[in-house]
């Protein structure tokens, strides 16, 4: 374990909860309080020491509203480790961590459940005057889905930000990357992974995880 | 017997005729004949007369003189927008290194404080003299400490902003001296300007200022002393295009946005430097998109030739007629004027939805009272982000991008709102007129097979596009293809983007609303073509990478919106298109008829100029 490793994570949460401004922050050590709503998803790269061990991080921002879910099986799939982000003053989205969850699980398939490495992430905290999701109720909630770890963040003042991404690495270090053979999704979702992008040639099981892991260059066909 | 009776009427001599002028009268023949005489005789006099003054030299000399004026006139509307683009740069350097100049402030402010609770310990008593002398401290140890280079690089920006701004006046007068009324002071023609300090409108009081900013004192008077010259020259650039615009009637929102801009430019001062440095150059690339004069002569033949065609198309086959015409082709494929564009496109697009305005007031009024789409009250604001006055100030604007969107999603609930149509709907809104126009554009840009699949996540459909995106990029780009391939990328992650916006999200407005041109012409598999040729020229520009696979692809095409600009993407399509019997214009037919057996409901859209051939003649 000594070599570069590679990690897959993901972002998820309603629209407008920061998604993109965390990840800007995290990468970029910037950060704007006006990114554009992101569609389909974008991508970020990152270079961090954990535990004396160099791992590279590539972490999608996914689209907030809901309808972008169906198209979430090509971003989860192979994801080390998932961020449920919601806004500290917004009830509803914090509300809806359990849909992204059950959403997470469906599309991503992550094998054990209850060690899968999740993060909530209670961001906004520079408008903390307006909170409408107290620390107490949220730690509650990741209590009783599996004591999953809880980092209340500002990703516009870079509060707990990086302390935040780092846990995400180290527990999915901890757990072991399953999926370090392949890093980007090459199809789209809908029932069960049937439908292929790249199905030019018969790949068999594709839908199940780790099939895409055999991927052999496209030179014969079309 | 019948026969002999009608005869002798149908033979009655038609001088009873009144309408009817009997020739053979030989006194007629003689009248016209001398009449024909005399109008000869009055040519004769007004061609010598015409020879007389083309003669006199005088004419001939005012027109060589009118002629030189206006391209007089020309070149200092030129050089005023260079100007402009000369202190938006100058400017941003200058915030850059503003900011850095806070930063520093901030670590010395940090160390200062730092040291006084060191020394505070001892002289507790003295605490309160202590923060008054804080800040002159800091002060001096900035000074101190401030890195010489920072010092004259800031010297040197604020001695160039100073240089610009004397050419400004002097810009100033010559164009009031053509008569093109200039604002000769700033906020007289800026109605509501933003900036609250009322200092910074006169024109004296900015040079005085920028004179004073050179002291490098820190305050800040300095930021705003560029601001206030730079809201002249915008006053003025506003002005002049208006005169253009006026002429070829076309709508006041050019106007109207690039008056915007030039608040949204100045509001800007306001906000963090860091932001600012983003921001102004996007705003400048929309400032420039809309003041970019353009030849007169391009426009009135537009106007008049072009324009009328496009508005002639009814039914499916006048628009594949008008695909045939070469001239209008070739324009296209120069991209439509800007101040022309909003027209084209409504013509290109139709009404095949038939969307009348009354439809869309009664959409708008059932949105009325019910609860407004949280999501679309908050994307509007964030839709462009470096344009946010822009949508927020003008209230129209904003007001019409929200009752676009709500109307759709009364039209189609089975749709609603996904993310990115507003950026659809506000380019829409930028070109195309009054709402309801843009409504009916908007609905119909959308109603395409492959949009509207990409709309509904019909993933079906959506695969197949991308099946038909590998399989051209493969024949074109074989090297991005590679490297794309090799690193298993799939196209969701940046196609899903560009097609669902049409380019609009992710590409500078130059660059998109060209797509748009082409795509509203050739039909909406261009999007398809366009996709590839932003592939082919980011691939021209980093060919040995990408040849080695050394580069990250992905990363690479999530950020073509920095590679990609409209003159390179021209050149890819066209001159492939002229190389090659197959270039991406032309995607030869044998080839669509096979991907129209993979794409199943997909029209063919082809041109008909290229139907043989098919080497691969990309990059």
């Amino acid at each position: 374990m000594s070599k570069k490793q590679f990690l897959k994570m993901v972002i998820l949460g309603d629209s407008g909860v920061g998604k993109t401004t965390l990840l800007q922050q995290y990468v970029t050590q910037k950060a704007t309080g006006n990114s554009k709503p992101t569609i389909g998803a974008d991508f970020q790269k990152k270079e961090v020491m954990v535990d004396n061990q160099q791992v590279n991080l590539q972490i999608w921002d996914t689209a907030g509203q809901e309808k972008f879910q169906s198209l979430g099986y090509a971003f989860y799939r192979g994801a080390d480790s998932c961020a449920l982000v919601f806004d500290i003053t917004n009830h509803k989205s914090f509300e809806n961590l359990a849909m992204w969850k059950k959403g997470f699980i469906e599309n991503a398939s992550p094998g054990d459940v209850n060690t899968y490495p999740f993060v909530v992430i209670g961001n906004k905290l520079d408008k903390e005057v307006n909170r409408q999701v107290t620390s107490q109720e949220a730690r509650q909630w990741c209590k009783d889905n599996g004591d999953i770890p809880y980092y209340e963040t500002s990703a516009l003042e870079n509060i707990s930000v990086d302390s935040a991404f780092l846990e995400m690495a180290k527990t999915a270090l901890k757990r072991g990357t399953q999926n370090a053979l392949f890093s980007l999704p090459e199809s789209i979702g809908g029932a069960g992974g049937a439908i292929k992008l790249n199905n030019f040639e018969d790949r068999g099981g594709a839908g199940a995880k780790g099939g895409a892991g055999k991927k052999k260059k496209n030179g014969t066909c079309c | 017997m019948e026969q002999l009776q009608i005869s002798p009427m149908k033979s009655t001599p038609p001088k009873s005729d009144p309408l009817f002028v009997w020739p053979s009268s030989p006194s007629q023949h003689q009248e016209t004949n001398t009449r024909l005489d005399e109008v000869v005789i009055a040519l004769s006099n007004v061609e010598n007369s015409m020879i007389k003054l083309r003669e006199d030299g005088s004419i001939k000399g005012k027109e060589q003189q009118i002629s030189s004026l206006r391209r007089e006139i020309k070149d200092l509307e030129q050089d005023l927008i260079l100007t402009k683009i000369d202190i938006a740069h100058a400017k941003v350097q200058l915030d850059e290194y503003e900011y850095q100049k806070e930063e520093f402030r901030r670590i010395v402010r940090l160390e200062a404080r730092e040291a006084a609770l060191a020394a505070g310990q001892v002289e507790n008593e003295e605490d309160t003299q202590h923060q008054s002398g804080e800040g002159h401290r800091s002060k001096t140890i900035i000074e101190k400490m401030m890195p010489v280079s920072l010092l004259t690089s800031t010297r040197e920006t604020k001695a160039q902003i100073k240089e610009i701004t004397k050419k400004v006046p002097g810009l100033l007068k010559k164009l009031s001296f053509f008569g093109k009324k200039p604002a000769t002071n700033g906020d007289s023609s800026l109605p509501s300007s933003k900036d609250k300090s009322s200092s910074s409108s006169h024109h004296t009081d900015s040079e005085k200022r920028v004179s004073e900013s050179l002291d490098f004192d820190g305050t800040n008077t300095e930021s705003q002393a560029p601001t206030s010259t730079e809201q002249q020259t915008f006053a003025l650039d506003f002005d002049t295009n208006n005169n253009i615009s006026t002429t070829v009637n076309t709508q006041g929102m050019i106007s109207a946005s690039v008056m915007n801009m030039t608040n949204s430019l100045l509001s800007q001062t306001l906000k963090p430097a860091r932001d600012m440095k983003q921001e102004t150059l996007s705003a400048t690339v929309y400032l420039n998109y809309f003041t970019t004069i353009h030849d007169d002569k391009l426009i009135d033949t537009w106007f008049k030739t072009y324009l009328p065609q496009i508005r002639d198309v009814v039914s499916e086959a006048d628009l594949s007629n008008l695909r045939l015409n070469l001239k209008l082709k070739a324009e296209i494929r120069k991209g439509i004027p800007v101040p022309l564009r909003g027209h084209a496109w409504t013509a290109l697009v139709g009404n095949k939805l038939r969307i009348s305005n009354h439809l869309f007031e009664v959409f708008k009024s059932m949105s009325n009272g019910s609860i407004l789409n949280p999501l679309v009250e908050a994307d509007i604001p964030r839709t462009f982000p470096h344009l946010n006055d822009l949508f927020e100030e003008i209230q129209s604007l904003s007001t019409s991008l929200r009752e676009i969107l709500q109307a759709y999603q009364n039209l189609r609930p089975d749709i609603g709102y996904v993310q990115g149509m507003s950026y659809v709907a506000g380019m829409i809104l930028l070109h195309c007129g009054p709402p309801e126009d843009c409504f009916k554009v908007f609905c119909n840009v959308l109603n395409t097979p492959v949009v509207i699949s990409f709309y509904t996540f019909d993933l079906l459909q959506i695969n197949k596009t991308y099946k038909v995106f590998w399989k051209l990029l493969r024949e074109y780009v074989p090297t991005f293809y590679t490297l794309l391939r090799n690193d298993n990328v799939s196209c969701s992650a940046f196609l899903f983007e560009w097609i669902l916006t049409l380019f609009s999200s992710s590409f500078d407005i130059d660059v998109s609303t060209y797509i748009w041109d082409q795509v509203f012409y050739f039909g909406e598999l261009f999007l398809l073509k366009a996709a590839i040729g932003v592939c082919a020229v980011i691939t021209s520009q980093f060919h040995k990478q990408v040849a080695a696979g050394t580069i990250d692809g992905l990363k690479l095409i999530k950020n073509a919106r920095h590679y990609v600009n409209k003159r390179d993407l021209q050149n890819v399509l066209v001159s492939t298109y002229k190389i090659g019997q197959s270039g991406i214009y032309g995607i030869h037919r044998l080839k669509m008829v096979q991907i129209e057996d993979l794409q199943g409901r997909l029209q063919l859209q082809l041109d008909q100029a290229s139907v043989n051939g098919g080497t691969n003649s990309f990059v």
